[in-house]
């Protein structure tokens, strides 16, 4: 029954979500009523997910078999964690709006124009200081990482070893070409419009192999839907054969 | 009971929306097809259905017997998204085999995940592979564990875990966004052999510049079929094909027609090319 009893639960929810996005006027708003249970469920295994966090970090930390790097690094999660909860509590995660004087200056006269303009300013602790001036600063720092990655990526990718990887080159030198003006005056000596040549590649050539995909992504989609529903696909439940 | 009614309710949202129609007949197509293959299966007229070679899912032997090789443990990236996300699901079939792989090697297996439901349901998917090939005592309840449900936060927190572990094979299977060339150049940075699948068009590129094997799209959800040694999963893959074959027709033709009444825009006089064509243009027929 352990099986069998979640495998029923798939089948029929989704058989009503199913007929509910078909049949919209006869099934009613039971759509809405099970997203609304999503929510609900997904709120308590947050809990769940941060205590297994607290967990196997305070685990790593106090072990001493752990490498010393590992330990730290766990150690600031946990600091981090319970810093953030603390303040949170303490201060609230609802914004505390300050009114304060901003100087703005328009160069575009002759003499420089120099104003001031009230502006609204986030003061609670948690979002200024938490959410503004650590966790936003470090995100864009995790992203801002993608420059350089698609830069060595990019590098790896463009070398010509084979047919596929030389036609790949060409066509990266012929997008990335047209997208710069130097390219169209370059080639403008031969008579070749290579920002048009740019445009077919993404427009047609990119559009049609990105839209095979996305095709052949909806029916695997609605093929993996139909083996939950039929209960042919158990890895979701622990057993795969 | 108003029947007139009932039927009204039925069929107005298909009159407001012509679209919902093609999605209905789509649907039913594919379960039409589904169940004919079933019935095939159960009345043993069909046996043996011949799949294509997927690199990615040979290597899969390769990539774990390397890191065992090696010394080094394996790492498995779900993506980013929930249990609700259909290649979070088509992540956790391919998750039981490579789990079944590591314990059968006795290699070591880890799994940071970014939502806490997926946490649960993959630790228990692993627990169950582990059972599989027998080995339930090299089993430990943090192999899954869970790290944040922020984007960059997680990818800042695999990354930290691939430097310092040293993962001899990084599975990066699921759906993922940005953060999918952060965690796939690091691996590559780490000398780990590297496997990816994604359904996510935007990233495809990232993961084919990066890693040494890569499911493109529907490969992703063709796994767990090729996997598995059951043919009722295995005629899934041949519902499919027929469906993409229904597809590639229903292009060619509506490319077709359109064409045709561009050049000759008369034949919509004709009432059963008419039809055809307001069918093909997703017009609704009165």
């Amino acid at each position: 029954m352990k099986r069998e009893i979640p495998l029923i639960i798939t089948a029929l929810t989704g058989i009503i979500i199913i007929i509910n996005y078909f049949l919209p006027e006869v099934t009613g708003k039971v759509t809405q009523v099970v997203r609304n249970w999503v929510i609900v469920i997904s709120s308590f295994a947050i809990i769940l997910g941060i205590l297994n966090l607290v967990i196997i970090s305070l685990r790593k930390t106090l072990e001493p078999i752990t490498h010393l790097d590992d330990r730290i690094a766990n150690l600031i999660l946990i600091v981090s964690l319970v810093f953030t909860i603390v303040i949170g509590m303490i201060y609230g995660v609802g914004p505390k709006n300050n009114y304060v004087f901003k100087l703005s200056s328009d160069y575009s006269t002759v003499l420089p124009l120099i104003d001031f303009q009230v502006a609204t300013v986030d003061t609670n602790i948690f979002n200024s200081v938490i959410f503004y001036s650590i966790y936003n600063p470090l995100s864009a720092a995790m992203f801002s990482l993608l420059a350089f990655f698609i830069a060595s990526a990019s590098y790896r990718a463009f070398r010509a070893r084979n047919l596929e990887a030389t036609l790949l080159l060409l066509a990266a030198a012929v997008v990335i070409l047209g997208r710069v003006p130097v390219g169209d005056y370059v080639f403008g000596f031969i008579g070749l419009k290579i920002s048009v040549v740019s445009e077919y590649i993404t427009a047609v050539i990119n559009a049609a192999a990105q839209r095979a995909i996305l095709i052949a992504v909806g029916i695997g989609t609605i093929i993996i839907s139909l083996k939950l529903l039929f209960g042919i696909e158990k890895s979701h439940i622990g057993k795969s054969e | 009971m108003d029947w007139s009614y009932f039927w009204y309710k039925l069929y107005i949202p298909y009159v407001e929306n012509p679209l919902l129609g093609y999605s209905l007949f789509f649907l039913l197509f594919i379960s039409v097809v589904f169940w004919y293959y079933l019935y095939l299966v159960k009345t043993g007229r069909l046996s043996k259905i011949y799949i294509r070679r997927i690199p990615a899912l040979n290597s899969i032997e390769e990539a774990v017997g390397r890191s065992t090789e090696m010394g080094r443990p394996i790492l498995y990236v779900p993506g980013i998204q929930d249990i609700d996300n259909i290649q979070t699901l088509a992540s956790l079939a391919i998750l039981s085999h490579v789990a079944q792989r590591c314990a059968e090697y006795e290699t070591d297996f880890i799994m940071p995940v970014s939502r806490s439901v997926v946490m649960t349901v993959a630790q228990e998917v692993v627990k169950e592979s582990y059972l599989r090939a027998g080995r339930s005592d090299l089993y430990r309840s943090d192999m899954v564990f869970y790290l944040t449900d922020d984007q960059f936060g997680y990818a800042a927190g695999v990354d930290g875990i691939i430097s310092r572990e040293k993962p001899g094979a990084v599975f990066l299977i699921g759906a993922f966004y940005a953060e999918s060339l952060i965690l796939a150049e690091t691996g590559f940075s780490a000398g780990a052999i590297q496997i990816a699948g994604t359904a996510m068009i935007t990233q495809l590129p990232f993961f084919i510049a990066a890693c040494d094997y890569v499911l493109i799209g529907e490969e992703l959800f063709a796994a767990s079929a090729y996997l598995s040694k059951d043919i009722l999963d295995k005629i899934t893959l041949r519902t499919q094909d027929v469906s993409k074959a229904l597809v590639m027709i229903s292009i060619a033709t509506g490319a077709a027609i359109n064409t045709i009444h561009m050049l000759y825009p008369n034949m919509v006089n004709i009432p059963i090319l008419n039809v055809i064509y307001k069918i093909f243009s997703g017009m609704v027929i009165k």
